[in-house]
């Protein structure tokens, strides 16, 4: 027997017809008290019936036999084409399925190496660029270089123009 | 706390996984139980009995060929019904943007799986009609007019018997929301039946 809900907790079974006739008796007594409650009962179990009571539909004599004769079609197109397409090929499906993954698993292995070397060659590429360049001892006389080409002496502008005209 | 019973549609559906002649003995019987609770939920969507018929076999045929994935996981219904929506609703979609379309796709003319018989030979869906009692009909009306998410969770209540955490699992909603759309559906329905339901119409068929 199924426990009777508490409260208004009864009115989920009830609406999914899941108290049995005992459970259903002890309900209708608990609520017998309330006249609302009990009003409200009689009315969810009274569309419960309406609902219980919708006719079925019309369904032929023959139904299982058409469901049991499609699958039979079903399965005899399938076995059709299983040793339609199967026997010939069975004996060499295995192995070309062996070497098709192989193939592609080659494949693969190769595009990685290829990718590999590429990205080395590029690694190299630029490594000898960098040492192409001159090092950084070229810049330790900057200062003074700089500092000729922006300050011109008076001494030094006399001594170009005696050599300008001796 | 006592175990749960196992659920014996389960052990069929596993035997169907196994396949041969086990599996189609226990695929006929998978049908027979199920073929009125699947017709009667994609009925109430498709309201046109031939295709519904043909949708509900369509169901049953996807169920066999998804039979090698199955995993016992759930209860067996949780896993047939969320086949039939899934494949109401797509047929649904298919109508919208096609709507002269047919949905018979499965079946050909063979002398050895002849068309569908019905026990009546007149017009399945009319005679449905004439006989229906008129709270039937209006029933019918209201379940129709209820929103597709609303409606599922209410069908899968009566065909399915499955729990609220079963009806979440086939219309991936959560719990609460599950509650709420089966609440408001009823509320619904609640409204607009109202005066069967006060006379107490419904109890005397």
């Amino acid at each position: 027997m199924k426990p009777v809900p508490e409260n208004s907790d009864w009115l989920d079974p009830v609406a999914i017809g899941a108290l049995d006739a005992e459970a259903l008796s002890q309900l209708q007594a608990r609520l017998a008290h309330s006249p609302r409650e009990k009003a409200r009962l009689e009315e969810e179990l009274a569309l419960n019936g309406l609902l219980q009571d919708i006719a079925d539909a019309p369904l032929s004599n023959n139904f299982t036999s058409q469901v049991m004769g499609e699958i039979s079609r079903l399965e005899a197109t399938q076995a059709r084409r299983r040793s339609a397409w199967g026997a010939p090929f069975r004996w060499i499906f295995r192995p070309a399925l062996a070497t098709a993954v192989a193939a592609l698993a080659l494949t693969g292995w190769w595009q990685f190496r290829l990718q590999e070397r590429s990205n080395l060659a590029q690694s190299v590429q630029a490594v000898s660029r960098a040492a192409a360049v001159p090092g950084v001892e070229v810049f330790q006389d900057f200062d003074a270089i700089q500092l000729l080409r922006t300050s011109s002496q008076p001494g030094d502008v006399e001594l170009i123009a005696a050599l300008d005209n001796p | 706390m006592p175990e749960p019973t196992p659920d014996p549609d389960v052990a069929l559906m596993l035997r169907v996984k196994k396949g041969g002649n086990e599996g189609s003995e226990a695929m006929q019987e998978l049908v027979g139980r199920w073929q009125q609770p699947v017709m009667n939920f994609v009925f109430r969507t498709l309201p046109d009995a031939t295709e519904a018929e043909d949708l509900a076999q369509a169901v049953f045929v996807q169920l066999w060929k998804t039979a090698e994935r199955y995993q016992p996981s759930a209860r067996f219904s949780t896993y047939l019904f969320t086949i039939a929506r899934n494949l109401t609703l797509n047929e649904v979609r298919r109508r919208t943007r096609h709507p002269a379309d047919s949905i018979d796709v499965t079946h050909t003319e063979d002398e050895s799986h002849p068309l569908r018989q019905y026990s009546d030979p007149g017009a399945p869906a009319a005679d449905l009609v004439a006989t229906r009692t008129e709270l039937h009909a209006k029933v019918d009306a209201a379940l129709a007019d209820l929103p597709e998410k609303q409606r599922t969770a209410l069908l899968l209540c009566r065909e399915g018997e499955l729990s609220y955490e079963e009806i979440a699992t086939v219309l991936g909603t959560s719990l609460q929301a599950t509650k709420s759309l089966i609440h408001r559906a009823r509320e619904v329905l609640k409204a607009r039946l109202k005066p069967y339901l006060r006379s107490g119409d419904w109890n005397q068929d």
